[in-house]
């Protein structure tokens, strides 16, 4: 029974639309940006999305000193059937007759003197998006790659192949692949690839596993592309002149699925999921040296530390979310000693409002707020922004269409920290204790903490990917 | 070798030296040292970041000589080491190396105090302590930027060596122990090591030019 609620509370930190799609400024919330534009989609609640038209609905403003007798009159002679007064001024939320012609309407009383405007009664939603259409490439969108300095981290490392980044997660749309049990037909996410660019390489993907359905073949299916997403943070293909870019590109990638199509998974699946990464074999080594589990739980289980702990002896660098509930302990697996406990920022350098805080937490990374656009991105909202599979084409059991998707949470924060470590064992710091603290030590300081200290909202602060590959002089460093 | 070894040691040697006469006066005399120069007292930063403690140092000094066996000294010597950036997390911890090229250069400038032992012999024991300044010197270069770091401090030193022959040109040997407190130990390596003074022990030849042969 005690496992049963477990398993129910293991769900993927970006899913929290799927269990409560209506709740605006969750943290999981999806944005989607496509040449026509940025909109933000809430997964399963399609009829909630911006853009469209409250049907029959206008507002009416009457200039002020319109007397209410002529208001009556006015919006009956244009079809009015129904009429409510706004909280404050002669403005009119209206329902005209069925019948009639909406744009009649409108346009017979834009015609009348008293009246200031009329306009359609739109649907608001509270993460409405830019229609900016940004036809360049889309790291000036990837706010968050500024805030660690991506740019001079690039410059001092961008990975080795022979770094793997297992993500274990819902999944990477990695391969085309159609499923003859299931007849799902799955197709690798385009900017996986060099796309004929000079100065580039495709991503490496490892053999992964599927725990969801004990086969080879780990693909995405979950409606917020939440492990493809979180696997291109941290190696989206770079420098190809094409969509977004990834913190350690030059790293491989594992896709390892334990959660399923709503983003839930169990303590035996996660387990498995890590005992696999673990002990993957290519070559007599194993390439895999991060783990990245974007998902918790609020309870502790041995099963998953057995895995967490056996992982770290092998060596193994393992990194979790802390999970999104805006409380003062971090989820598990992030709480366990031997993982690095992510939080987020959002792009004010302030903690992200969701993001959970407590002595366990080791640092933050940019996670969002899509509710926010602080950054001024041309997509209009803060959120961390990756390609992903079109959502509403995956509600709809097609896993073939891509765009730019907006997540936020301490999901997306977790892989900017993944992709660091990745990083730092590609410039040759082997052991994940010493990763750990080159990470801790070299984290910018954050909410008062004095250097070298740390506070509970912040862990040792925000992580610098520069100053940790820099590494130690003499008399120099951290930088 | 610590510094309160060294003290003993330089101590020692005078004692046994000083059953000798002074050797008498040789005025003026200019030298060349060559030698080895060992980051004693930070050891295990230079290990990490250089692979080894030690290296070659050179310099020179002018001195002079008087009757009563004293003499004064001063001189530059120099010191480097070429190795890379590392991390470390602990002080018992791995050391990693990362690649990143980086050099260290220590130039002290001396001035000594000293006594001569030896009488008319063609050896002359001596001895010495001082002060010293030193400027230290640290650059990095990571991915095309170059992180520099300079300082000068103040230190001392005791030295003892033998010198040999009476003409013009003599040659002599040397030993001494320095120490530059404060120096390090701020940041980086030194800092995970507590390891703040850049003293160490050091072994020269001299090559000495009298400007009147010593009688």
């Amino acid at each position: 029974m005690k496992r049963s609620a477990r398993v129910i509370l293991l769900v993927c930190l970006g899913c929290w639309p799927a269990l409560w799609p209506l709740r605006a400024g969750e943290p999981g919330r999806v944005m989607v940006a496509t040449e026509a534009g940025t909109r933000s989609i809430a997964p399963h609640a399609a009829a909630h999305r911006a853009g469209t038209f409250v049907p029959g609905e206008l507002i009416v403003q009457f200039r002020e000193g319109t007397d209410d007798g002529v208001v009556e009159r006015t919006l009956r002679d244009a079809g009015g059937a129904r009429a409510r007064r706004a909280f404050r001024g002669q403005r009119y939320l209206v329902n005209v007759d069925p019948s009639l012609s909406l744009s009649r309407a409108m346009e017979t009383l834009r015609a009348r003197a008293e009246v200031d405007y009329v306009e359609r009664n739109a649907v608001i939603r509270k993460a409405q998006a830019s229609t900016f259409t940004p036809n360049d490439p889309r790291f000036p969108i990837q706010w968050n790659f500024k805030m660690i300095g991506a740019e001079r981290m690039w410059a001092i490392q961008k990975g080795s192949p022979s770094v793997a980044v297992a993500v274990v997660d819902t999944g990477i749309a990695f391969e085309d692949y159609n499923d003859p049990v299931t007849g799902q037909v799955f197709r690798k996410a385009p900017d996986w690839s060099c796309r004929g660019a000079a100065g580039c390489n495709d991503t490496v993907f490892l053999q992964g596993h599927d725990f969801i359905n004990n086969d080879d073949h780990a693909n995405d299916d979950d409606q917020d592309s939440h492990g493809t997403h979180v696997a291109s943070t941290i190696a989206e293909s770079t420098n190809n002149a094409f969509s977004f870019t990834g913190l350690a590109f030059g790293c491989a990638l594992m896709p390892v699925k334990v959660l399923d199509e709503t983003g839930s998974g169990t303590v035996f699946s996660v387990a498995n999921g890590i005992d696999y990464a673990a002990n993957f074999s290519q070559n007599g080594t194993n390439p895999v040296k991060v783990i990245n589990m974007s998902l918790g739980s609020p309870d502790s289980s041995t099963t998953i530390q057995r895995s967490v702990d056996a992982a770290f002896a092998k060596g193994i660098v393992i990194v979790a979310a802390a999970g999104n509930e805006s409380k003062g302990s971090i989820d598990y697996p992030a709480a366990l000693p031997n993982v690095i406990a992510v939080g987020a920022l959002d792009a004010r350098k302030q903690t992200a409002f969701y993001s959970n805080f407590g002595p366990q937490l080791s640092v933050v990374a940019p996670g969002g707020d899509c509710d926010r656009n602080d950054s001024g991105n041309a997509f209009g909202a803060d959120c961390v922004w990756q390609q992903g599979m079109n959502p509403d084409e995956v509600a709809l059991g097609h896993y073939d269409q891509f765009l730019s998707l907006g997540l936020a949470g301490t999901s997306q924060a977790t892989p900017h920290v993944s992709a660091l470590a990745a990083l730092l064992i590609s410039q040759g710091i082997t052991d994940p204790s010493a990763v750990r603290a080159a990470i801790e030590q070299t984290a910018e300081r954050l909410g008062g903490a004095s250097p070298g200290g740390r506070n509970d909202t912040y862990g040792n602060g925000l992580i610098r990917p520069d100053a940790a590959l820099a590494g130690l002089g003499f008399n120099q460093g951290p930088n | 070798m610590t510094l309160e070894r060294a003290i003993v040691a330089v101590a020692s040697f005078g004692l046994l030296s000083a059953i000798a006469a002074p050797a008498r006066a040789q005025g003026l005399a200019l030298d060349g040292q060559v030698g080895y120069y060992s980051l004693s007292s930070a050891s295990k930063s230079a290990n990490a970041v250089f692979g080894s403690a030690g290296g070659a140092t050179y310099g020179g000094s002018l001195s002079y000589a008087f009757d009563s066996g004293f003499y004064l000294e001063g001189g530059a010597r120099y010191f480097s080491k070429t190795g890379q950036r590392v991390f470390l997390a602990s002080p018992s911890g791995p050391v990693f190396p990362l690649g990143f090229p980086l050099k260290m250069r220590l130039v002290p400038i001396f001035f000594n105090v000293g006594f001569r032992f030896g009488g008319r012999g063609p050896i002359v024991p001596y001895v010495a302590v001082g002060g010293s300044v030193t400027s230290f010197h640290e650059e990095s270069t990571v991915a095309g930027i170059t992180d520099s770091q300079d300082s000068t401090k103040g230190g001392g030193q005791v030295l003892a060596g033998l010198e040999f022959g009476k003409g013009h040109l003599r040659l002599a040997g040397e030993a001494g122990y320095a120490f530059v407190p404060n120096t390090v130990g701020i940041a980086g390596v030194s800092k995970v090591y507590g390891e703040k003074d850049l003293g160490g022990f050091s072994v020269v030849g001299k090559l000495i030019l009298g400007f009147s042969s010593r009688r």
